[in-house]
């Protein structure tokens, strides 16, 4: 078995409200491996955006510890995490988040501008990810312009473009009708298959927990069952 | 990229941005019209004072302006003059003699006690306004009859002399009445010289019209016995706010020649008392700079941190994809350049025009003030801008400076947000 590209070992997060604490996450393990189409789903507070939020180095956890592409995220700079999250992380999120004033094309190629890739390269990979979203003609259209499902496509463009080792999508069909949603995860499981693109869901949609080829359940903090699914594909 | 994303933002919201930039141009513009305003009335006093007795530099014997003794005196005035006129910056230069006399008609019993000035008539002309304030005769001219070819000598040897209109009156003389002037020479003797009045002049300030009496500085020299000196070089320059260069040079030159024991010195040195009124006046506008700021800042901070809220979680969102606090911090700083810039090029115009007008028309202020005298100057009641670099460049400087400065404070706060704070919108 080759080395997991997320690792989550006993982690805790305790969130303070006033004087009460909640206990997000209560000692988790998890490996992620290469190229795998995981699902975490849960009810509302069994703190599967919370387990997001650290995997992608958004958030830290109050012990335990997670690696991403080998690196431990623990003890990691500002500018470290950025890097980090620029250059291993994708993220697709539940409301799209794409930048309104930025054209789809310029969305798609905003993270490469952080990484100062050089404008031949960044036009080149903009068309491609395009094409393979399917949204080649939309190039120049602004969000406000496109439906939420061109919008989530561009948004999975944009989480692909800069190679990560892995893709945190947070409930990416929840703000999409049903056929736009399967759609979507189509495509996201066609680009799993033919590029070898691991995916980490959160979701409660069970189109989606039906399609991944893992499924985590979470409740009150805690793993409640990590199945491997041999259906794996979309509906 | 960054420019780009911030010429959009600014509008996203049409109507802030150009009630923001409305304000801001309609303030830099106030600003350089003030600013137009005081540097104008700066150059007029300036230049009412030279063209005054003053001139913008003077020359004395090191000891005159204090003791005021008609024995402390420039000597070999005419090479000091010389060293003057080929001082690069210089536009005009004055010789004087000033005594205390007492001149009465040659009809009447009437005497007045008056301050005479003898001054070279051409470069007196080339000098002050007075000459633009005669109202019968000529500027320190001869008696006509002096100057008529076949005059018998008795004829030739008169001289003119030119009266202030209420000592004219005083004396009840005019045109072509003969007057005797006592003053004391340099020999400690009284002398007695008989002028005709050759011209009356009228400059509404009261010293010199019923006090001033003016004579040729060449016949006053060989009637006083003064020979080749004066009391007095007045200096007037092309740049009246590049004078202490000029002040230098005019030193080095007289050195030069050895004739070190003269002072020379600038307006602002023999007057202090106006120097000190300009200051004042400078510290107004550093007063309209401060409210100016005041303004600005409401302005720029009010929108910048409307910017900063309403749009608080795209920052997370651009975090969380790995953009730096600097790129966040760089957008907001352009966002402030873009409206700074806009602003200047709109209050440049609109200032730029006020500017003319002030320059070209002036400002009639006679329906608040009528014209004054100061300091033996008539000052008018209508006041030009002045269109000069500064007018234009400091206030813009000072206003961009500013947005870019008040800018930092919300440019700051979005460099220092966190992903996921900004994206759960938990930073207000």
């Amino acid at each position: 078995m080759s080395e997991p590209i997320v690792t989550v070992r006993e982690v805790t997060r305790v969130f303070k409200m006033g004087d009460i604490e909640v206990q997000a996450l209560r000692g988790i393990d998890l490996d992620i491996q290469p190229g795998e189409f995981t699902a975490v789903a849960g009810p509302s507070g069994s703190g599967k955006t919370t387990l997001f939020n650290l995997i992608g180095g958004l958030d830290e956890p109050t012990s335990g510890t997670i690696s991403v592409g080998g690196r431990r995220l623990g003890g990691l700079s500002r500018k470290e995490l950025s890097r980090l999250r620029l250059e291993k992380i994708g993220f697709v999120f539940q409301a799209y988040n794409l930048i309104p004033v930025l054209t789809a094309g310029e969305n798609v190629e905003y993270p490469l501008i952080l990484r100062g890739e050089p404008g031949p390269v960044r036009r080149k990979k903009v068309q491609e990810l395009l094409d393979a979203v399917g949204l080649s003609e939309m190039t120049h259209r602004r969000p406000m312009q496109m439906s939420g499902g061109q919008q989530q496509r561009v948004a999975i463009a944009r989480a692909l473009v800069c190679e990560p080792v892995i893709v945190l999508a947070d409930e990416p069909t929840a703000n999409l009708d049903s056929e736009t949603g399967a759609a979507l995860l189509k495509l996201m499981r066609r680009l799993n298959r033919e590029k070898g693109l691991t995916f980490l869901f959160s979701t409660h949609d069970p189109m989606v927990m039906n399609a991944a080829s893992r499924l985590v359940r979470l409740k009150d903090g805690r793993i409640d069952s990590d199945v491997r699914q041999d259906n794996g594909g979309p509906p | 990229m960054l420019l780009i994303m911030a010429w959009r933002n600014l509008w996203r919201n049409r109507r802030r941005t150009l009630l923001t930039v409305a304000a801001i141009s309609l303030g830099l513009a106030v600003l350089i019209t003030m600013v137009s305003f005081t540097e104008g009335f700066i150059d007029m006093f300036v230049d009412q004072l030279a063209r005054s007795s003053m001139g913008h530099i003077q020359l004395h014997h090191p000891e005159y302006r204090e003791r005021q003794s008609t024995q402390l005196v420039i000597p070999s005035a005419s090479k000091v003059l010389e060293a003057i006129e080929s001082t690069p910056g210089v536009k005009a230069a004055s010789p004087r003699l000033m005594f205390s006399g007492s001149i009465r008609s040659s009809l009447s019993s009437t005497v007045r006690v008056v301050r005479v000035l003898a001054v070279d008539p051409e470069r007196e002309r080339h000098f002050s306004a007075l000459p633009e304030k005669l109202v019968a005769g000529g500027f320190v001219v001869p008696p006509p009859e002096a100057l008529e070819p076949d005059a018998p000598e008795r004829f030739r040897q008169r001289k003119g002399i030119l009266l202030g209109a209420k000592l004219a009156r005083q004396l009840k003389v005019g045109i072509g009445s003969r007057v005797r002037l006592d003053c004391a020479g340099f020999q400690g003797a009284t002398v007695a010289l008989a002028f005709v009045v050759t011209g009356i002049i009228q400059t509404d300030t009261d010293a010199f019209d019923s006090q001033m009496v003016m004579v040729a500085l060449k016949d006053f020299q060989e009637a006083t016995g003064a020979d080749d000196t004066v009391h007095e070089i007045s200096v007037m320059v092309h740049d009246s706010r590049a004078i202490a260069p000029v002040v230098d040079d005019i030193r080095q030159r007289i050195a030069a020649q050895g004739l070190d024991s003269t002072e020379v010195l600038a307006w602002y040195d023999v007057s202090p008392e106006i120097a000190q009124m300009f200051a004042m006046v400078d510290s107004w506008n550093g007063l309209l700079y401060l409210l100016m700021l005041t303004i600005l800042s409401a302005g720029i901070l009010t929108t910048l941190f409307m910017v900063v809220f309403e749009r608080q979680r795209e920052f997370g969102v651009q975090l969380a994809l790995g953009a730096r606090g600097r790129s966040l911090f760089a957008g907001i700083m352009c966002e402030a350049l873009l409206i700074g810039l806009l602003a200047m090029a709109i209050g440049l115009v609109v200032g730029g025009l006020c500017v003319a007008y002030l320059t070209v028309w002036g400002l009639d202020l006679s329906f608040i003030v009528d014209g004054f005298e100061f300091n033996g100057m008539f000052i008018e009641n209508v006041y030009r801008g002045s269109a000069s670099l500064k007018v234009f460049v400091e206030p813009t400087v000072v206003v961009l400076a500013g947005i870019l400065l008040f800018a930092l404070w919300p440019a700051v706060r979005v460099a220092r947000m966190k992903a996921l704070a900004a994206i759960r919108c938990e930073n207000v």
